[in-house]
């Protein structure tokens, strides 16, 4: 069944002025048609200059992370009989936005690479693979599964107030490499994540959990290593 | 900037809110304290107290008190290990509690005044 949908879009034009505006679009969509479809349709269709990152279109890249109608989410696994007529949309909030629907990522990206997002181990290396049994993949398979769209950072009101804010994205990889029983630098990590805007900041609002499209419940890793540090006795590094 | 609210954002927010205005009642509470030298004094303050208004607005103070502790408790029994599956339960949980009890308390509290 198809139906008409008008699609709100705010467009930022850094070279007009003013050079931001809200563009409204009506297509006719199948239902069981996509917001990315409708993007896709507007942009070969009605309007050429509409700018929006897109790449796997199957819920695995995270390049298409945006505000639809009050809410993160990825466009290419948003159903439009999902929403009211008019669909709303805005690019990620709190991050500078480039043009239309693009924000600039770099400062989500530095956030992860401040956690050491990879394996550290000085151990010589074995004859073929560090060996994982099934159960210590179990403890970090959920946090494995984040595909770093940016969703839960830009719906964190304590990233929206403070930019040095970690943010769960990047808390989620320290926890990956924390839990992981291979990783050999759980206290060099802590001393990273446990300053001043590291894991403390979380205040346990929910928003990335409610946003996550790959439904990991982010919150509850953040307040594993909260617990973890408490433990060790981090109390705050700088 | 528009963001849909959920619970769990809902809660930190009145929990803030209540926090601030608790933050600001202390500091009057305990400067109107120290201002009284004398018994005479502080039955002076009392009799003022008992006005209709001021009695409505310790009990709004009360409903910031109760709304503070049971949010406060919500997190801090998330932070000590409680699933965080039942964050949403909790907290209509801790609406509940915070409306019985200051609908009960509140009710010996105005038949004392009126």
């Amino acid at each position: 069944m198809s139906k008409f949908y008008t699609f709100r879009i705010k467009r930022y034009l850094p070279e007009e002025s003013p050079s931001s505006r809200w563009d409204e679009f009506r297509i006719k969509l199948e239902s069981m048609e996509r917001v990315l479809d409708g993007l896709i349709k507007i942009k070969e269709n009605l309007d050429g200059t509409l700018t929006f990152r897109k790449s796997c279109a199957h819920g695995v890249c995270g390049s298409c992370a945006m505000k639809i109608n009050g809410l993160n989410r990825l466009a290419c696994q948003t159903l439009v009989k999902d929403l009211p007529e008019l669909i709303e949309i805005e690019p990620l909030p709190s991050l500078p936005v480039i043009k239309d629907l693009v924000v600039d990522m770099t400062l989500f990206f530095e956030k992860n690479d401040r956690v050491l997002p990879y394996l550290i181990n000085d151990d010589p290396p074995p004859e073929r693979e560090r060996i994982q049994s099934q159960e210590d993949q179990h403890k970090i398979l959920e946090s494995i599964t984040c595909i770093m769209c940016g969703s839960c950072t830009t719906s964190c009101p304590v990233f929206w107030a403070d930019k040095e804010y970690l943010g769960p994205s990047a808390l989620l990889k320290a926890y990956r490499f924390l839990f992981d029983t291979r990783d050999k630098a759980t206290d060099s990590r802590l001393e990273r994540i446990t300053g001043e805007h590291g894991v403390w900041r979380c205040h346990s609002i929910f928003n990335c959990v409610e946003v996550c499209p790959k439904e990991i419940d982010i919150t509850k890793h953040i307040l594993k290593i909260k617990r973890l540090a408490v433990k060790k006795g981090f109390k705050g590094g700088d | 900037m528009r963001y849909r609210w959920n619970t769990g954002s809902l809660a930190w927010l009145v929990h803030r809110i209540t926090g601030v205005i608790l933050t600001f009642y202390l500091i009057a509470h305990i400067f109107v304290l120290s201002h009284l030298k004398n018994p005479s004094a502080y039955d002076q303050l009392m009799n003022f107290m008992k006005n209709p208004i001021l009695k409505i607005g310790e009990l709004l103070l009360f409903a910031a008190v109760l709304i503070h502790v049971f949010a406060g408790i919500r997190i801090t029994l998330l932070e000590a290990g409680l699933s965080t599956k039942i964050q949403k339960p909790l907290a209509y949980l801790g609406v509940v509690a915070v409306a019985v009890i200051w609908i009960v308390c509140g009710f010996f509290f105005l038949m004392e005044v009126f």
